[in-house]
C-alpha cells in the first residue's frame, strides 16, 4: 500500500497520532533546572563565545529530527526502502478469496485491483499474475496493458478453496519479484521473500454466524440461528427466515449492539406454517450499509427423520406395545417375519435373531448367556456380574438384583437402570446417543444382528408408566437402529463454531465469523495487522453431498483459549505489516530514535 | 592600646583583635599625612628619619646645618627629615547580592550564612582596625546599586567599635557597581591614600571605576572573594541560571565542555585583575573563604607583602 492508498480515516488517524507524539515530546521535555548563582555575568560572557561543540550538537540534533521526519514520512507514506524492484520481473499474486469482497465502497479486492495497476504499471519486465481460488490460474503478460486488462478478470470466488497458487520453485527469489496482495485473512503460505501488500480494511458487517436445523431423538425439529454484529457500531438489520414455498417464518428487526451475537432457537414443528421436511430454508439479515454482503444469506434444508418400523409379540395387554403404538415415529406391526426390527416382550427366538431385536423380560434361551457384566454408577470402578431377570419376574429394580438370573459374558455398552438414580439422564447422552441397553450373546454365539435386553418387566417395575418409561422404550428402540436425521444444507452454507475465544496477549479478543466458514478477525495492532482464520467444522457443500471437515486452523499472535469445539491447529500467519518487510523496523527505529532524542536532551547533548 | 570588649563584637573575637594589633599597615608608597600618624611622609619636617639635603636659607635652623658637611665642601647644607603623617584609608566593600549567594536549587534557596559577605566584612573590619590602631583615617564605604552606606573619616582607636557595628549593620543585595560607588565617594576633594576594594568583583563596571583610582594616583589593593558558590553548578543538561544580583536567569546547556569553559572565564577574569594591578604597581589577593580567616589575615597578608 502507498500513501496515496492509504485510506483519509487512516491517515488522518496516523497524521494525528504523529502530531500526538510530537506534543507528548514536547510535554516530555524535562524542565530546566532552576539554580541560583552568584552571576550570570559570566555564564552571559560564555554565550557570546561560539563553542565548536555547539555547532556538532546542533548538528545532532537536526540529524536526529531530520530521521525521525524521515522516519515517520516513511510509516504514512509506506515507503519501500528495499530497493528499486521495477527491473525484477513481477508476479502478483491477487486474494479472491470471499473475504476480499468486503468493503463499503471500494471493497477490498478493487483494493487490490489498483494495487496491481500500479505495480504493474511501473514493471519493465513480463508480468506474471497469479489468484489463490485457482480460478484465473498463472497467467504471464508480456505488456503491462495486457495484464492490466486481464486484472478485470480475477473475481472473488465464493465457494472456491483458497490456497497460494503452486509456483515453480525457481520463481521464488532470484531475480523475480514475488508480490502478494491480500486482506491477510485467510492464511496463505507466503514465501519469506515475498513482498506483502495489505489491502485489509475494517468493514460494518452484520451477518448470519449460525444457520442450522436438527432433529432430536423424540423431539422435534429445530433451526439454530445467530447473527452476529462483527462491526464496531450498533446496528440495526431485519432479519427474514422463508421456506421454499415463499413462506414467511420469521420477519423482524434486530438491534444489535457492536460485537454483540443474537441467537435464537426456532421450532420448525411450531412455527407459524410447519416447515416441511426436507424443504429449504433461507435466512436473510438486511443491513443498511453492510461491507460484507457474503454472509447475509443462509440457506438450511428441513431435517427429514423416517419412522422406525417394528413388529411386536407379546402380551396383548403390554404397556410396551401401548407406548410403541403413541410413538409418531414408530410403526408397529404384528408381521414379526417380515418386520426390520423387533420388540420382543416375555418372548424370546429360539436362535438368535436375524434382524436387531429389543429383548424384553425374556425367557431362557440356548443363545442368551444367562448373567450380565454391568457397571455400577455407585459403585463405578466395580465390575459385578448382573443377573437378568427371569422372565416376567418382578423386580423391583432392587439396589443389587440378587434375586434376579444372570446372563454371564454379556457385553454390556451402559447400565440401565439404577435405584435412586434419575431415569432421564441416563437414556440419552449429550451427543444423543441412547445409553441404555446392551447386545447380549452368550459364549460361543453369534449374533447376526445387535440385541438389546431388558432384563426386567417394565409394566411390573416401579418406572413411572406415564413418564420415564415410554422414554426408556422410545431411546431403547431407537437405539435397534440409530434415527437417521436427514440435514442438509444449501450451497455456501456451512456451520461454524460460534463459541470460540481466542486469547492474545493477554487480551480477550472473539473472532469474527462469516458464513463461508472463515472465521476472520483483524486485530489491529501495531505495526499493520495480525490476522486470524478460522475453518472449523465446516460442512463444504459439493454437488448435494456432505462432508465435514473436522480440523481448525487458527492463526493467532499468542495462545488459543477454546471455550468449545473442535481441536485446534495453532499457526501462525506471518504478515510482515501493511506495505512490506520495512515497515515494522522503521516504526521501531522512529521509536528508538525519539528516546535517543529524549536521552540526549536531558543529558544536554542536544539542543 | 587594650582591644575593645568581645561581647560588643560579633565579626571579631577578643583574641584575633589582640593579634592584629600587632600590626601595621603600610602601604607600598609613601603617602603624605594630614596628622602625625605612624606613616613616613614625603613631607620633610621634624622627624628622625634622614632624607636629603638642600642649601642653606636664611631663615633656616642652624641646628638642622651639616657641619661635617660644610667643612668638607665648603657649602652650607641643611638636613632634612622625613615627616611622620597620618595615611587616608578608603575601605571598599562590595554589598551585593553575589556576596550572599550560594548555589542551590530554586526549591531551596536557603542562603547559607552569607559566607562571603560575612568573609569580607572581617577584611575589611582588620583593615579599619589596623588603621585605626596606627591612627590613620580611616572610611568604610559599602556600594551595590551606587554607594550604600558611607563611615567617612574616622580616626583613632576609639572609634573601631563604631567601624565594626556599621559592617554589622550592612544590608547585602542589589547589584555591585564600583565605578558608580567611586564616582560618588571622590566627589568631594580626597587625600591619596590606600584604597582597599573586597568585592567578588562581578561587576562590568570595574574596569572604569579602577581606572579613576589610577587617574588619582591612589594606591590600590583589591581583594577579591572567592567561594564554593562561585565554581558551576554540579549538574548537567539544561540549566536555567538565575542571577543572585538581578534576578535575571540564563539558559544554559551544562555540560563538562561548558563547565570547564566557565572555569578557565573565572581563573581568566582574576589574572587579569591581578595583571592589571601589576601594570598599575597595585597589590591584588584573592581570598578564598575555604581558607581560615585568622591564616588569612596573619599569613597570607605578610606573603602578599601586605603587612609587616
Amino acid at each position: 500500500m502507498t500513501f496515496t492508498q492509504f485510506p483519509t480515516a487512516s491517515a488522518l488517524g496516523l497524521l494525528a497520532a504523529t502530531g500526538l507524539a510530537i506534543v507528548l515530546i514536547y510535554l516530555l521535555k524535562p524542565p530546566p533546572q532552576r539554580v541560583v548563582v552568584p552571576s550570570t555575568l559570566l555564564w552571559e560572557k560564555l554565550a557570546a563565545k561560539p563553542r565548536p561543540r555547539d555547532r556538532w550538537r546542533t548538528l545532532l540534533s537536526l540529524l536526529i529530527s531530520l530521521m525521525i521526519a524521515l522516519g515517520l514520512a516513511a510509516v504514512l507514506a509506506g515507503a519501500d526502502i528495499m530497493g528499486d524492484n521495477r527491473l525484477r520481473r513481477p508476479i502478483l499474486v491477487i486474494d479472491d478469496a470471499p473475504s476480499m469482497a468486503a468493503g463499503a465502497n471500494q471493497t477490498r479486492m478493487d483494493a487490490a485491483r489498483d494495487a496491481a495497476r500500479q505495480l504493474i504499471a511501473g514493471a519493465l519486465t513480463p508480468i506474471t499474475i497469479a489468484d489463490t481460488s485457482s480460478s484465473f490460474g498463472i497467467r504471464t503478460f508480456s505488456t503491462p496493458a495486457a495484464a492490466l486488462e486481464a486484472l478485470d478478470e480475477i473475481i472473488v470466488h465464493a465457494n472456491r478453496p483458497t490456497a497460494f497458487p503452486k509456483l515453480p520453485a525457481d520463481w521464488i527469489g532470484g531475480d523475480r519479484h514475488l508480490v502478494v496482495i491480500t486482506d491477510g485473512v485467510h492464511a496463505l503460505e507466503i514465501p519469506d521473500t515475498a513482498r506483502v501488500v495489505d489491502v485489509y480494511e475494517p468493514v460494518e458487517n452484520v451477518g448470519i454466524s449460525r444457520f442450522e436445523t436438527r432433529a432430536r431423538v423424540a423431539g422435534s425439529r429445530s433451526l439454530f440461528l445467530e447473527v452476529h454484529n462483527g462491526g464496531e457500531q450498533p446496528s440495526t438489520s431485519r432479519l427474514q427466515i422463508e421456506d421454499t414455498r415463499g413462506t414467511t417464518l420469521v420477519d423482524r428487526d434486530l438491534d444489535l449492539r457492536a460485537g454483540e451475537r443474537w441467537t435464537a432457537v426456532l421450532d420448525l414443528d411450531q412455527s407459524r406454517a410447519a416447515v416441511e421436511p426436507g424443504s429449504a430454508l433461507r435466512g436473510t439479515v438486511l443491513t443498511p450499509d453492510d461491507g460484507y454482503r457474503q454472509d447475509d444469506r443462509a440457506w438450511a434444508r428441513a431435517p427429514v427423520v423416517s419412522d422406525i418400523a417394528l413388529g411386536f409379540a407379546g402380551p396383548d395387554d403390554s404397556a410396551v406395545k401401548r407406548v410403541l403404538e403413541a410413538d409418531p415415529g414408530v410403526s408397529v406391526t404384528s408381521q414379526i417375519e417380515t418386520a426390520p426390527r423387533l420388540v420382543l416382550e416375555g418372548v424370546a427366538p429360539e436362535s438368535p435373531p436375524l434382524v436387531p431385536t429389543l429383548l424384553i423380560a425374556p425367557p431362557n434361551a440356548p443363545w442368551l448367556p444367562s448373567r450380565a457384566e454391568t457397571k455400577s454408577a455407585a459403585r463405578f470402578s466395580e465390575l459385578r456380574l448382573v443377573p437378568i431377570a427371569s422372565t416376567a419376574s418382578s423386580s423391583p429394580l432392587a439396589a443389587d438384583h440378587e434375586d434376579t438370573r444372570v446372563i454371564e459374558g454379556a457385553e454390556i455398552e451402559e447400565v440401565l437402570v439404577f435405584e435412586d438414580d434419575a431415569l432421564d439422564p441416563l437414556l440419552v447422552s449429550d451427543d444423543d446417543t441412547v445409553l441404555a441397553g446392551w447386545v447380549a450373546a452368550s459364549p460361543g454365539s453369534e449374533l447376526e444382528a445387535p440385541v438389546l435386553v431388558l432384563t426386567f418387566d417394565p409394566s411390573t417395575s416401579n418406572l413411572p408408566l406415564a413418564d420415564s418409561f415410554p422414554l426408556l422404550i422410545s431411546a431403547l428402540v431407537r437405539q435397534l437402529d440409530r434415527v437417521v436425521v436427514e440435514e442438509s444444507r444449501g450451497p455456501g452454507l456451512h456451520e461454524v463454531d460460534t463459541s470460540l475465544d481466542v486469547t492474545t496477549d493477554g487480551a480477550r479478543r472473539t473472532l469474527m465469523q462469516d458464513q463461508e466458514g472463515q472465521s476472520v478477525r483483524a486485530i489491529p495492532g501495531s505495526p499493520g495487522h495480525d490476522f486470524f482464520e478460522l475453518q472449523a467444522g465446516l460442512y463444504e457443500s459439493s454437488g448435494g453431498a456432505e462432508s465435514s471437515a473436522d480440523s481448525m486452523t487458527i492463526t493467532p499472535r499468542g495462545p488459543v483459549t477454546l471455550r468449545r469445539g473442535a481441536e485446534l491447529q495453532v499457526q501462525r500467519l506471518e504478515l510482515a505489516g501493511s506495505t512490506g518487510p520495512g515497515l515494522s523496523w522503521i516504526a521501531y527505529l522512529v521509536a528508538a530514535l525519539i528516546a535517543t532524542e529524549l536521552w540526549l536532551r536531558s543529558r544536554g547533548l542536544t539542543e | 592600646m587594650s582591644p575593645p570588649a568581645a561581647g560588643a563584637l560579633e565579626l571579631f573575637d577578643a583574641d584575633f583583635l589582640r593579634r592584629l594589633e600587632n600590626l601595621k599597615l603600610v602601604s607600598k608608597q609613601l603617602l603624605p599625612g594630614a596628622f602625625k600618624g605612624e606613616h613616613r611622609s614625603r613631607k620633610r619636617g621634624s622627624g628622625i628619619e634622614f632624607a636629603d639635603y638642600r642649601p642653606y636659607v636664611e631663615g633656616d635652623s642652624l641646628r638642622f646645618v651639616d657641619w661635617p658637611a660644610y667643612l668638607k665642601f665648603d657649602k652650607l647644607l641643611v638636613r632634612l627629615f622625613e615627616e611622620e603623617g597620618d595615611l587616608p584609608v578608603y575601605l571598599f566593600l562590595d554589598s551585593s547580592g553575589s556576596m550572599t549567594a550560594h548555589v542551590t536549587s530554586a526549591t531551596d534557596r536557603t542562603e547559607l550564612a552569607a559566607t562571603k559577605a560575612d568573609y569580607a566584612r572581617r577584611i575589611v573590619a582588620a583593615f579599619a582596625y589596623i588603621g585605626l590602631t596606627n591612627l590613620d583615617r580611616v572610611s568604610i564605604t559599602a556600594y551595590a546599586d551606587g554607594m550604600r552606606d558611607c563611615l567617612d573619616t574616622i580616626r583613632g582607636p576609639g572609634q573601631i567599635i563604631r567601624a565594626l557595628r556599621f559592617l554589622e549593620g550592612l544590608e547585602f543585595s542589589g547589584e555591585s557597581d564600583i565605578g558608580a560607588a567611586l564616582v560618588k565617594f571622590f566627589e568631594r576633594p580626597r587625600r591619596r591614600g590606600l584604597v582597599v576594594v573586597v568585592s567578588d568583583f562581578y561587576d562590568a563596571s570595574a574596569d572604569d571605576g579602577l581606572r579613576r583610582l589610577f587617574q588619582r594616583r591612589h594606591d590600590v589593593l583589591l581583594v577579591a572573594i572567592r567561594d564554593p558558590s562561585d565554581s558551576p553548578p554540579d549538574i548537567a543538561g539544561r540549566v536555567e541560571l538565575i542571577d543572585s544580583e538581578s534576578g535575571r536567569s540564563s539558559l544554559v546547556m551544562l555540560d563538562p565542555a561548558l563547565v570547564s569553559a566557565y572555569r578557565e572565564e573565572l581563573e581568566e577574569t582574576d589574572r587579569q585583575l591581578q595583571s592589571l594591578c601589576k601594570r598599575r604597581n597595585w597589590s591584588f589577593l584573592e581570598a578564598s573563604t575555604q581558607v581560615a580567616f585568622d591564616e588569612l589575615i596573619l599569613e597570607v597578608f605578610k606573603q602578599g607583602r601586605l603587612l609587616r
